[in-house]
């Protein structure tokens, strides 16, 4: 039985995916997770989501501000002279002050893995770099890290917006030159990484509503425009990460019926397999996965593209983590989840 | 002549006493970073007493280094500047101050342009003696548009005018950045 929890992206809203695990810890308090994928703001959460870290995860996005996470400056001044609006300095201190060389060194040894989501500006190509090597092949591009400083550069990394803020060279001076930027760009959520790895059960944590409400306003300024725009562009990059999962998922459900129809009208097992192990099935020797999606029933707030890092907020954005968390964990059916 | 000068003062202390007002943290802002600059400045106006007329066309350029002595408020330097005026050039220079009044933003992105009150004092050519200020905007810290009057109290002139401003001392483009070794 292997376990995953997914991360996606969303800045401050982050603190929505806190108060989501501080939640599946209170319930199991012996829950470990074997990949732990984190996408943007989800990566920054991903190292600590453990029962281990939990408190100090709930304290960090409970108190840090945005002077703490980015630093802005003269639009214009930027655009000319700069590669990115903001400056991510600050944040780049937090992440040497808690993922330190003996925070990696430790990760290193433990036995999940750790995957943050990057887009490397120069392959188009989403990339996971990883705690550890992965145990079974993969169709994705991962890189497996060595150095505590080239783990930071990829949490970091997965969290920069493009535009918005600065590419980022995991390992500096590696050649070909390779900048890597946000994962969300691509991949909002790793969910397809996880089932690939045979994760059988997948918590995926998502940090926008499914339905979102239309915005009664009118755009008029180009800032507000392209924030709106980006804001669409990322739910779609969402929705199209979730169709294939749970697509294939319904697809792998449908094949199980259908074999133990075929089961009941007294048909060998053997004759069964034979049947519908077609060559080229993209189902064959798969099992459907137990997907879990959490996410806010409404717009949780944190301004333009998750940029506003207001403690106030964030505390609200915890509360309903939890309270989302535990209105699932409250449908679910006894047996159904390794949390119930 | 006395009075003006004492005038003058009073202004220069109220700018300075105003730039000592610790700014709140909540008004934290990009603009008025420390450093340098240069504005080199195109200068055009009018030199009038308000009494008789023709009030009399002024052209010329200027060149103005400050440093950020209060960061995100107060900048001080001098300048110097090439006016041709009355069919004739003359020179001018004196010690300039700018005051940072407000910036206008961009939401969360950061800020456009700031707005100064700038006072200045400057001795020229044929007597001149001027002393006065303005308002200008300092545009994505590389333009400025000013807006200036100043009173030549050696000849009883007023002289009003508006310049545009190119920032010399620009920060220049980089080509990479680490925010782990800034």
């Amino acid at each position: 039985m292997s376990t995953a929890l997914v991360i996606s992206g969303g800045g401050s809203k982050g603190a929505f995916a806190v108060g989501a695990i501080k939640t599946m810890f209170r319930q199991r308090p012996g829950l470990a997770f074997d990949m732990l994928i984190g996408t943007s703001t989800g990566a920054l959460i991903a190292p600590l989501a453990t029962a281990r870290d939990i408190a100090l995860l709930e304290q960090l996005y409970t108190s840090v501000t945005t002077e703490q996470v980015i630093t802005t400056y003269n639009v214009g001044n930027r655009i000319l002279t700069a590669d990115s609006i903001f400056g991510v300095e600050p944040l780049a201190q937090l992440l040497k002050q808690y993922y330190t060389d003996t925070f990696f060194n430790d990760l290193a040894t433990r036995p999940y893995n750790v995957l943050l989501a990057t887009t490397c500006l120069q392959t188009e190509a989403a990339v996971y770099f990883a705690s550890k090597t992965l145990n079974s092949a993969t169709q994705h591009e991962v890189i497996a890290l060595k150095q505590a400083d080239h783990f930071r550069r990829a949490v970091l990394a997965s969290a920069c917006q493009p535009v918005f803020m600065t590419p980022i060279e995991v390992i500096p001076g590696a050649q070909p030159l390779r900048q890597y930027v946000d994962g969300g760009v691509r991949e909002y959520a790793g969910i397809q990484l996880a089932i690939e790895q045979g994760a059988d059960e997948v918590f995926v944590i998502l940090l926008s509503p499914e339905i979102t409400p239309p915005v009664e306003k009118r755009y008029t300024g180009v800032p507000d425009i392209l924030m709106r725009t980006i804001e669409i562009f990322s739910e779609d990059v969402g929705d199209n990460d979730l169709q294939i999962p749970l697509l294939y998922n319904k697809a792998l459900g449908y094949m199980d019926t259908v074999r133990q129809n075929l089961s009941a009208y007294g048909i060998p097992e053997d004759k069964i397999t034979a049947l519908l192990n077609v060559p080229g099935s993209p189902f064959s020797n798969k099992r459907s996965v137990n997907l879990h999606l959490i996410r806010p029933d409404g717009y949780l707030g944190g301004g333009p593209g998750g940029l506003t890092f207001d403690p106030a907020e964030m505390k609200g954005m915890v509360a309903k983590g939890e309270r989302t968390m535990n209105q699932y964990i409250a449908g679910l059916a006894p047996g159904s989840s390794i949390l119930v | 002549m006395a009075p003006v000068f004492s005038r003058w003062c009073c202004i220069l202390i109220f700018l300075m006493l105003y730039a000592g007002i610790p700014l709140p943290a909540q008004n934290s802002t990009p603009e008025f970073p420390k450093g340098f600059t240069g504005y080199l400045s195109l200068q055009q106006g009018v030199v009038s007493d308000f009494k008789t007329t023709p009030d009399y066309y002024q052209v010329g350029f200027s060149l103005a280094p400050q440093y950020t002595v209060i960061p995100s408020r107060l900048r001080l330097g001098a300048q110097v500047a090439g006016i041709y005026t009355q069919g004739r050039w003359g020179v001018q220079a004196g010690p300039t101050a700018a005051l940072r009044l407000f910036d206008m933003r961009a939401g969360v992105f950061g800020t456009v342009l700031n707005v100064q009150l700038t006072g200045s004092h400057f001795w020229g050519s044929f007597g001149q003696k001027l002393a006065g200020g303005g308002l200008q905007a300092e545009i994505f810290q590389l333009f400025q548009l000013a807006f200036t009057g100043y009173r030549d109290y050696g000849n009883g002139q007023w002289w009003l005018q508006s310049s545009l401003g190119f920032n010399l001392i620009r920060p220049k483009k980089k080509t990479s950045s680490d925010p782990f070794n800034p």
